[in-house]
């Protein structure tokens, strides 16, 4: 256990390293993401002026949005596994001392704590500009750490998918447009029609976006968020298991189809 | 002569699409399927801002049904045929540049035409008409061609924006960020433009091509301004064009004499 995270704290080290040598990604996501912001903004305010529509609300929901989607290339984890796959360099894992997804894991991670630099300025903007509690802001740092390992597990699985199907394009698609959907990045919940939204409801996606952002500015009940949590946490037992069970079986099936 | 060179060159291209369906036939249906979804969560988004009486002044759900249909259009057309040109700068860098140099055809658009995703190309064709055709526009072909030259132009502008961007790898290296960055600029064709103020728009169609993503072209084939806007936005469109093109080709040659400078 010892060794393995020494392993990581290694690795974690390495990537921010790295990051640190290329800042061009930080500084420009703090150019871009205002601006993809402004959109949404422009969108709500022109639908303000004949409707009836809590703005502020709708403005912090969209800031968080933007800031949780745009956080890392969440695709790119799904497209560098089918990369190794494809290019038969898995197999160089199966004979390291470190399992397949710890150097993902650790970029992730890294590039988090990077990230970090233009993630909590806008939560204190926030938590200003709403008045947010402090209990708010403590619930939502929990839930978004799930979240974040929830949406790290899936595109992990999408990923392995290519053991199988070999490409993997069309399935980061319909990752991504469930995602659209069902994580709240395209409306929230609230909005949807009844019955998609008990679809919705039923998928890990809203894990990420739509949850978090809702802990921390509508707050949540203590056994509610008891609840989500324990739902949440079964639903990462369940990715890792998919994600074991497609290692298990298919890595077998691609070192057959090599030999 | 010019003509044929690129006209071979896309059919070596198509052969090629044409074996990866054949491997990998799976990937392609499993696209197919996303693509759709993509498009019915579109629709979905409009049909329940319309159905809660959400709505942008002087934009019904019909209108809002033809900016959907022009905006897949251009978001097809970029990833089948543009999208790689915010890539380019992988092949500075790597210095793969240097084969494309001494090719008999130009380096950017062989780039580009080896890269063009056909099956892409053709859904995004069948996909606009049908929308159009599902929303019962009765406006008449020629504004709908009109508008598909127009977003055909304003793709190869973005494209040129992209290769600009791109082409700073000439001075600092490896630029993944621009990546990002430049496929961010795809955000301007989500909505109707119309939702940004009058400065901005101006903008967005004299120096930037943001305006003519899908926006011009919705209005223009729902007939929703008058001629004197539509010649000024047209000739502020031109201006635009030029203007990337002439950016493009100074940036490019300066990057060729520090590349070629570099390597002599």
């Amino acid at each position: 256990m010892k060794e393995s995270m020494v392993k990581y704290f290694v690795l974690i080290k390495t990537y921010i390293k790295y990051y640190h040598k290329y800042p061009m990604s930080i500084f420009l996501k703090m150019i871009y993401l205002p601006i993809q912001l402004l959109m949404y903004m422009f969108l709500w305010i022109a639908i303000s002026k004949y409707s009836e529509i809590d703005l502020k609300y709708l403005i912090c929901y969209y800031l968080f949005v933007i800031l949780l989607t745009n956080a890392f290339p969440f695709a790119h984890i799904a497209s560098y596994i089918h990369n190794d796959i494809f290019e038969g360099r898995i197999f160089n894992f199966l004979v390291r001392p470190v399992s397949y997804i710890v150097p993902y894991a650790a970029q992730y991670i890294s590039w988090m704590l990077c990230y970090s630099i233009v993630f909590f300025p806008s939560v204190l903007f926030v938590i200003i500009y709403a008045k947010i509690k402090l209990l708010n802001v403590l619930l939502f740092c929990v839930s978004l750490l799930i979240g974040l390992m929830i949406e790290f597990l899936i595109w992990i699985n999408a990923g392995f998918t290519s053991m199988r199907i070999e490409k993997v394009k069309g399935v980061i698609m319909v990752t991504m447009v469930l995602k659209s959907l069902s994580s709240g990045n395209l409306i929230p919940f609230q909005l949807l029609p009844d019955n998609v939204r008990r679809i919705v409801e039923c998928l890990p996606f809203k894990y990420y976006i739509s949850e978090p952002i809702n802990v921390l500015l509508q707050g949540k009940e203590p056994d509610l968020f008891f609840e989500y949590i324990v739902s949440a946490v079964i639903w990462i037992i369940a990715l890792c298991l998919m994600a074991a069970l497609q290692w298990n079986c298919n890595i077998k099936h691609l070192q057959m189809n090599i030999s | 002569m010019l003509l044929r060179k690129y006209v071979s060159l896309l059919k070596i291209a198509g052969k090629f699409e044409l074996k990866r369906i054949k491997y990998y036939k799976i990937d392609y249906v499993i696209n197919l399927f996303g693509k759709v979804m993509f498009l019915l969560t579109n629709l979905l988004f409009w049909r329940i801002l319309s159905n809660i009486g959400y709505e942008l002044k002087g934009w019904e759900y019909k209108d809002i049904t033809v900016f959907i249909a022009f905006s897949e259009l251009f978001y097809g057309l970029e990833n089948a045929v543009f999208s790689m040109s915010s890539r380019f700068w992988r092949y500075i860098y790597s210095g793969n540049l240097e084969c494309g140099l001494v090719r008999p055809v130009d380096t950017r658009i062989r780039f580009l035409l080896l890269n063009v995703d056909f099956v892409g190309l053709i859904c995004t064709i069948i996909e606009f008409v049908t929308i159009l055709l599902i929303c019962h526009i009765n406006q008449s072909v020629l504004c709908i061609i009109a508008g598909v030259i127009l977003v055909l132009c304003s793709n190869i502008v973005l494209s040129l924006i992209r290769l600009c961007m791109s082409y700073t790898a000439f001075w600092h290296g490896r630029m993944d960020a621009i990546s990002e960055f430049a496929d961010s600029l795809n955000t301007f064709n989500k909505y109707p433009l119309v939702i940004m103020p009058r400065p901005v728009i101006l903008i967005f169609k004299i120096l930037l091509p943001f305006y003519f993503f899908s926006t011009f072209e919705a209005e223009l084939v729902r007939g929703m301004m008058d001629t004197k806007i539509l010649l000024t936005s047209l000739a502020m469109f031109v201006i635009c064009l030029l203007f990337w093109i002439c950016i493009n080709n100074v940036i490019w040659r300066r990057g060729l004499e520090r590349y070629e400078g570099i390597n002599g």
